[in-house]
C-alpha cells in the first residue's frame, strides 16, 4: 500500500463503546482523502455490525466477560482494511447464512442482519481462528 | 453516554408517535424495543416512528422494526417510519426494508397512512 494510513484502537467487550469505536473509525476515514462520505459512512457501518457481534457474543460468555477487541485500520488510495481481534468465545461470522426478510418477518426474528451488512458493504470479509485463542475478521473494501 | 433519547405521544385514535433522537445501535435498541412492546402491552398497535432526529442506525435498530412488524399488523396496526435522515434511509435501503415497511417523509404523512389503514 503506498501512502498508507494505519491506526489501531482497543476496546473493552461493552456495548457502550461501539459509539467510541464509531467515533475512532470516522476519524480514520476523515484522514483518508481516497474514502468519500458515503463510503465512510457504509465503512463505519460495517465495522460497528463486526464489533457489535463481537460484544454479543462475548457478553452471552461469562469467561469473556474482561476480553478486550482491537480494531486496526488501514488505507490506502486502492483500499481499507479493518483487521478486529478478539479473545471471545469462537464465533465465525461468515459461516452464518443470508438474511431472508420475509421469513425473518414472519418469525418475528432479526438475528443475522449485521452479517448481512458487512457482507453487502464489503468486497471481502474472512475469518481466522487461532487455536485456543484469538478471533480474526478481515474486512476489505477495494476503492 | 447519553446519545439516546426516546418519548412517547398520544395523537389519538389509537395513533402513537414514538420520537427517537441520537444513536440506535447495539447499546440503545433495547430500550426502543421496551417502548414498542410498552405500546403493545396497552393495546396499542398503531405506531410512527419519528427518526428526524436519528443520527445513526445499525442493524441492532434495523431489527426492531422487523422484530415488531409482525405483532402489529397481527392486530390491524402497523410501524411506520417517518422522516429518516439520508444515512439511516441508506441503512434501511440496504437492508431491503422498503420490501416491508411504509417509510414516509414526515410525521404527517405517517399519520395519513396509518389511518388510512384503518
Amino acid at each position: 500500500m503506498s501512502k498508507s494510513i494505519q491506526r489501531e484502537l482497543t476496546i473493552p467487550n461493552r456495548s457502550e463503546e461501539l459509539f467510541n469505536a464509531r467515533k475512532f473509525v470516522k476519524g480514520f476515514i476523515d484522514d483518508s482523502p481516497a474514502i468519500d462520505k458515503t463510503n465512510g459512512n457504509r465503512l463505519t457501518l460495517a465495522i460497528d455490525e463486526a464489533l457489535a457481534n463481537i460484544v454479543e457474543h462475548a457478553e452471552s460468555m461469562i469467561q469473556n466477560s474482561d476480553i478486550e477487541i482491537s480494531l486496526q485500520l488501514m488505507a490506502d488510495d486502492k483500499q481499507f482494511e479493518a483487521v478486529i481481534r478478539d479473545t471471545a468465545v469462537r464465533f465465525d461470522p461468515t459461516n452464518m447464512a443470508d438474511v431472508n426478510l420475509e421469513q425473518h418477518l414472519r418469525s418475528g426474528k432479526n438475528g443475522g442482519l449485521g452479517v448481512f451488512l458487512m457482507r453487502q458493504i464489503m468486497d471481502k470479509v474472512s475469518y481466522t481462528y487461532e487455536e485456543g485463542s484469538v478471533n480474526e475478521l478481515r474486512l476489505v473494501k477495494f476503492l | 453516554m447519553s446519545n439516546f433519547s426516546l418519548t412517547t405521544e398520544d395523537k389519538g385514535d389509537g395513533i402513537f408517535v414514538l420520537k427517537v433522537a441520537g444513536y440506535l445501535d447495539a447499546h440503545t435498541f433495547e430500550e426502543f424495543d421496551n417502548a414498542i412492546n410498552d405500546l403493545y402491552d396497552a393495546d396499542n398497535y398503531k405506531i410512527i416512528v419519528d427518526m428526524q432526529d436519528v443520527d445513526y442506525i445499525s442493524s441492532a435498530g434495523c431489527g426492531v422494526f422487523i422484530g415488531a412488524l409482525g405483532t402489529a399488523m397481527e392486530n390491524g396496526g402497523n410501524i411506520v417510519p417517518a422522516a429518516p435522515s439520508e444515512n439511516v434511509r441508506e441503512v434501511f435501503d440496504l437492508l431491503g426494508l422498503g420490501q416491508v415497511l411504509t417509510i414516509v417523509d414526515s410525521v404527517e404523512d405517517a399519520i395519513k397512512e396509518i389511518s388510512a389503514e384503518s
